[in-house]
């Protein structure tokens, strides 16, 4: 449209915006590095006195930030960071999978009418607090409840909708001649879609891909609920960061939060130029 | 601006096959095969989705709508025993439970003001990026952070900012010499909870909005130019009207989730002060998973879930046309 | 206890007088006998062995009970539902369970909110994934009736853990609102919550004179509402960030400040026949104290969890705090309490007056753990066991003084007769207060539907905290979601619960509020 160069007011704008951002993250980094007498200081401290590593020691050796006086942490994370890992990764592939195949469906095989974006999003609609005692006297039934797969098959339902609708529009996309062209040449329909469409919408792909596990990730509610000892998630372990002596432990909280973005923010980085184009779920046809 | 994407590179290379050749010539019996085969792949491809929805959605959701018409509880024996009471949860709802009806109004207010400020912050910096700046990508991918980060520590994070000691009232002292109690009055709790979420989803907006302008085709745009529209002109007359498909689906999406907005409030205020920042997520969890009134907080997702449908549905309206695609 | 047999014999020889009081207590403690027990023997007027056989038996019954089921159990492991951060009480005895009885023990935390949550849910899941819970007493009813947990009653009458024993049983009334749902024994309490004050000796020190030359009388901790009010008043200081007290003023902790000031004024909740009280001229009166203090309370008071709370009082902003027992250690920890380590001087809740006139001393006993059998449990009797020897008068007192637990003082001997880790944790003055206070309690909504009521007030209190309504009106409102819930959960049923809650409380807040002529 324009590629004129930004102006001062703009350029403040934008400065404004970015400590508007990062203020907040700034402050969970520096009270990841506060020591335990740092965390609730008043005045408020910004830059840690003495920066240290402890609460990330913490998280792995329960014990470590026993040098400061503040005991009664009996788990290290290393569970939930696994749980958190496999449920999320595991949740997200079969997510976008399915949901590949069901855009593809859509977007090439079935008859939609006005209802069909109502009926791909509803899924997504339902108060969670709902549906999570239903889960509980199912799961208990069929001995889901407290485990993996049982997690991993909710967060895939709840997901599916979004990882649906997202793909669709990135097939709408694609002419389907192409695919086409190839089921000529002797492809099958299955391969045809797999071979050409997919790799076509790679940025389509890595866009929702991101997007999902996101979601994913940060699941509160059916975790809690779900979850008695065989399972847990990061969300779930930050609200265990009270003990009886220091009150919530807010820097061993903030180590946690640091570790659990970082890879978020490193993944958005390395596949921005696929999220600046793809992410307009069908609204923009070409 | 660059607005080619890999599959227009495609376009002919492969392409040489008249329409017509690949329409003509099977038999009518072929015909009807290919077009069974064909059906029964298009169930193939639903399948998968189809079975766990109906498995890990839609049983819940019978099992909850079953029981939104008993007045169950744990405390009142099994569920098997409890008797049909038609519609009186639905009833006390909606005619006798203020505390519900408020905080569904409540939720649409906050719902309404969150999603215009983020929509009006997020379209404004999309289009500042449409400019070519030193260090873009750099900063487009930090201004994105904030989705990255969990509800519950933003939660956290943003109880520890507005604490009366705390970053926030040190910085407004400093500018003004006063400083509110933020959690005191329902008028600052409520700037605290609409700057946390706006925090936390400007971001997603302002993705959707920098993809839709960069997805907009441009002869349009040309067009008004050489005409002799001012970019002002060009922007609400030419560009807006294109990019409300995206803006309509974005405040969608984002209207769906923040129905359920409920780790940030809960950790934030509680609800308080009373229940003037009481969502309604904060209060079907309470009445779920504190009082146990399964029930009637059954009940109450029931309403919220049809409400929502409502409104996605008359939301989607104006853009239906375009989301569906072309059917075949 | 190691050395039984050497132990009953040093008490023979001393109850025959063959040993002088100090080469006693100085054998006791070599034979290894815990301190409580010998604490407790010391200071009995019975014989010693007759002490001994009586404040070490629920020990030794339950432990007699745990061997004989562990042998019999097939799952040889027992796991709790506990609360984050409460684990330390807990931990010091696995060893012993694992090595002595060959029963390992699983804690599962949830955050302190939740396990409530977790338990009923069990109600409905079954999972028989817990043995043993630990919810606080407001849970009890709700359990019961989800049939989620046992009634212990036939087991305390066979292994008697001396729940009602005057000189070492749970301190009346704690004993009956805290641990019985309709007269029937529903869990073991180990945790003896309540709310009491404290005040910054220091500051009295320093101002002493300008207070008495101010108000007439010595400075000293309040001995009224009205007194406390004048001390707020007095010693706040908001431009040093000084405040007058740290109260409570936030949404879930709000309620228990009007509680507690409703309770010393000599009002109940509910009369007999389950009609809200709390919406008369005491709950105004009660309400309209609270505002008045609004005035000398720190800006974070809306926003206060305990953890914040008691970080605040550390920091030495406040020269008041309302706290359960464990902000008293934390005021009393250098490490959590810079600003008032040797500085604290600590009372029961202030008295009120009643309608005749009276001078009424009253607490409220608020939260409050205690241990759970599940009904789900494949060996309740072991998790009953277990339970019953935690908070056994002596395990209890060894048990209580450990870091990264919530567990505070319950058992009459923990405060009249404590260890001498007992007095190095809480000091001699705070335990004595903690009796005086206990003894004076009155519940939470300990009741069919409890976390509804609580809530249902806690709103309505928070409204008239920030002026959005009137006092008369928010009780008003509070009286009428509380009708609401008292049909909806069922009238005869709460009021049968009431009835009997309301029955065991101290005499004089019963005479005050009428609930003695309740039939």
């Amino acid at each position: 449209m324009n590629t004129r160069p930004l102006t001062p007011l703009l350029a403040l704008v934008l400065l404004v915006a970015l400590v508007v951002t990062l203020f907040p993250i700034f402050w969970i980094v520096m009270t990841a590095l506060k020591p335990p007498t740092d965390w609730n200081a008043a005045p408020a401290i910004w830059i840690p006195s003495e920066p240290t590593l402890i609460n990330f020691l913490t998280l792995f050796d329960p014990d470590a930030i026993g040098a400061f006086g503040v005991g009664g942490i009996s788990e290290s994370a290393t569970a939930a960071v696994f749980g958190s890992i496999l449920t999320s990764t595991c949740a997200t592939l079969i997510s976008v999978g399915i949901g590949f195949f069901a855009a593809i469906g859509l977007s090439r095989y079935t008859r939609v009418n006005r209802f069909t974006p109502l009926f791909i999003l509803s899924g997504r609609m339902f108060p969670p607090a709902a549906i999570a005692v239903p889960f509980v006297i199912i799961f208990s039934a069929i001995q889901l409840i407290d485990t993996y797969v049982g997690l991993i098959a909710i967060y895939v339902a709840i997901t599916l909708p979004f990882a649906t609708w997202m793909l669709k529009s990135f097939v709408d996309e694609v002419p389907r001649e192409v695919e086409e062209a190839a089921m000529i040449d002797g492809q099958s329909r299955l391969m045809a879609h797999l071979t050409v469409t997919a790799p076509l919408i790679k940025g389509g792909l890595f866009a929702t891909t991101l997007f999902i596990f996101i979601l994913n990730w940060s699941e509160f509610l059916f975790a809690l609920v779900l979850s008695y000892s065989n399972i847990e998630t990061i969300p779930i372990r930050l609200a265990k960061y009270v003990t009886a002596t220091a009150g919530t432990l807010f820097g061993v909280q903030a180590a946690l939060a640091v570790l659990a973005m970082a890879p978020l923010i490193v993944a958005g980085f390395l596949i921005q130029k696929h999220l600046a184009r793809g992410m307009t779920f069908g609204a923009v046809k070409r | 601006m660059p607005q080619e994407i890999a599959i227009s590179d495609l376009k002919g290379t492969r392409l040489g096959v008249p329409a017509a050749d690949r329409t003509s010539a099977p038999s009518p019996t072929g015909a009807q095969r290919a077009a069974r085969k064909r059906a029964r792949f298009a169930r193939g491809l639903a399948a998968p989705g189809m079975i766990i929805s109906v498995f890990v959605l839609v049983v819940p959701l019978l099992v909850a709508l079953a029981m939104s018409f008993t007045t169950w509880s744990p405390t009142r024996g099994s569920l098997l025993d409890a008797g049909f009471e038609g519609l009186f949860n639905y009833e006390e709802l909606l005619v006798y439970d203020t505390r519900f009806v408020e905080a569904v109004a409540r939720t649409l207010t906050l719902s309404v003001i969150c999603l215009s400020l983020e929509l009006a912050i997020g379209l404004g910096l999309a289009v500042i990026f449409l400019r070519e700046f030193k260090g873009k990508s750099v900063l487009f991918s930090t201004l994105l952070t904030p989705m990255m980060v969990m509800p519950v520590v933003v939660g956290y994070t943003f109880w520890m900012l507005f604490q009366s000691n705390g970053p926030i009232n040190q910085i407004s002292m400093i500018l003004f010499g006063t400083a509110p109690e933020w959690f005191r009055s329902a008028f600052f709790a409520w700037i605290v909870v609409i700057v946390t979420e706006v925090w936390h989803w400007t971001p997603l907006f302002f993705l959707i909005m920098l993809s839709g302008l960069n997805s907009l085709p441009e002869n349009p745009i040309r067009a008004a130019v050489i005409l002799g529209a001012s970019p002002r002109q060009v922007f609400w007359r030419v560009v807006l009207p294109m990019l409300k498909p995206v803006i309509i689906v974005a405040l969608v999406i984002r209207a769906m989730e923040i129905v359920k907005l409920f780790d940030e409030v809960f950790i934030l205020t509680r609800g308080g002060p009373s229940t003037s920042t009481e969502t309604i997520s904060l209060y079907i969890y309470k009445l779920a998973f504190q009082d146990f009134q399964l029930a009637y907080g059954a009940a109450a997702a029931f309403l919220v879930l049809i409400g929502t449908l409502l409104m996605v549905h008359f939301l989607l309206a104006p853009v239906r046309d375009q989301l569906l695609g072309e059917p075949r | 206890m190691k050395n039984h047999v050497s132990i009953q014999a040093a008490c023979e020889s001393f109850d025959a007088g063959l040993m002088p009081r100090r080469t006693f207590l100085k054998s006791l403690a070599a034979l290894g006998a815990t301190a409580s027990v010998a604490n407790y023997i010391a200071s009995s007027p019975a014989s010693a062995s007759t002490a001994l056989a009586t404040i070490s038996g629920p020990e030794k019954r339950a432990w007699a009970l745990a061997k004989e089921m562990a042998a019999k159990a097939d799952k040889k492991t027992l796991t709790l539902l506990i609360p984050t951060g409460s684990i330390g009480n807990m931990t010091p005895y696995a060893d012993k369970w694992r090595d002595e009885l060959g029963i390992m023990l699983e804690f599962i935390e949830e955050p302190d909110e939740v396990v409530h949550t977790k338990g009923m849910q069990e109600a409905v899941a079954k999972t028989g994934r817990y043995d043993i819970m630990m919810p606080t007493a407001m849970s009890y009813p709700d359990w019961i009736d989800s049939g989620v947990i046992y009634d212990l009653t036939d087991w305390t009458e066979a292994y008697n853990p001396e729940l009602f024993s005057p000189e070492f049983g749970v301190v009346f009334p704690a004993s009956h609102h805290a641990q019985l749902y309709n007269g029937r024994v529903a869990g073991l309490l180990n945790d003896g919550d309540q709310i009491t004050l404290l005040c910054r000796s220091d500051k009295m020190a320093e101002k002493a004179k300008a207070f008495e030359d101010a108000y007439g009388r010595p400075v000293g901790v309040p001995d009224t509402w009205q007194e406390y009010h004048e001390l707020a008043q007095f010693f706040h200081d908001p431009d040093n960030g000084f405040f007058g007290s740290l109260e409570y003023r936030s949404r879930y902790y709000v309620k228990w400040m009007f509680m507690q000031r409703l309770m010393s004024k000599g009002m109940l909740y509910f009369d007999g026949e389950m009609n809200p009280t709390f919406n008369g001229d005491e709950g105004v009166a009660a309400i309209e104290d609270m505002l008045a203090v609004n005035e000398y309370l720190h800006p974070d008071a809306f926003s206060f969890t305990w953890s914040s709370n008691y970080n605040a009082f550390g920091r030495g902003e406040g020269f008041m705090n309302i706290v359960w027992p464990s902000g008293f250690k934390y005021s009393k920890a250098p490490s959590t309490g810079p600003a008032t380590t040797g500085n604290i001087a600590a009372t029961v809740m202030p008295a009120d007056y009643t309608k005749s006139g009276e001078k009424l001393y009253a607490g409220l006993f608020c939260w409050g753990y205690g241990y759970a059998v599940s009904r789900y449990s494949e060996n309740p009797e072991l998790a009953y066991a277990y339970a019953q020897w935690m908070t056994s008068p002596t395990i209890g007192a060894d048990a209580i003084p450990y870091l990264g637990g919530y567990s505070d003082p319950y058992r009459v001997n923990h405060m009249k007769a404590p260890t001498e880790r007992l007095i190095e944790t809480y000091s001699p003055e705070y335990l004595n207060t903690l009796y005086e206070n206990m003894v004076n309690t009155v519940p939470d909504f300990c009741l069919p539907g409890g976390f509804e009521y609580q809530d249902a007030l806690d709103k309505e209190i928070h409204a008239a905290m920030t002026g959005d309504k009137s006092p008369k009106q928010a009780l008003d409102d509070a009286a009428q979601a509380v009708d609401r819930i008292t049909r909806r959960v069922g009238r005869e049923k709460v009021q049968a619960s009431w009835l009997s809650l309301a029955q065991n409380l101290a005499d004089p807040i019963k005479r005050a509020s009428g609930a003695d002529k309740w039939s």
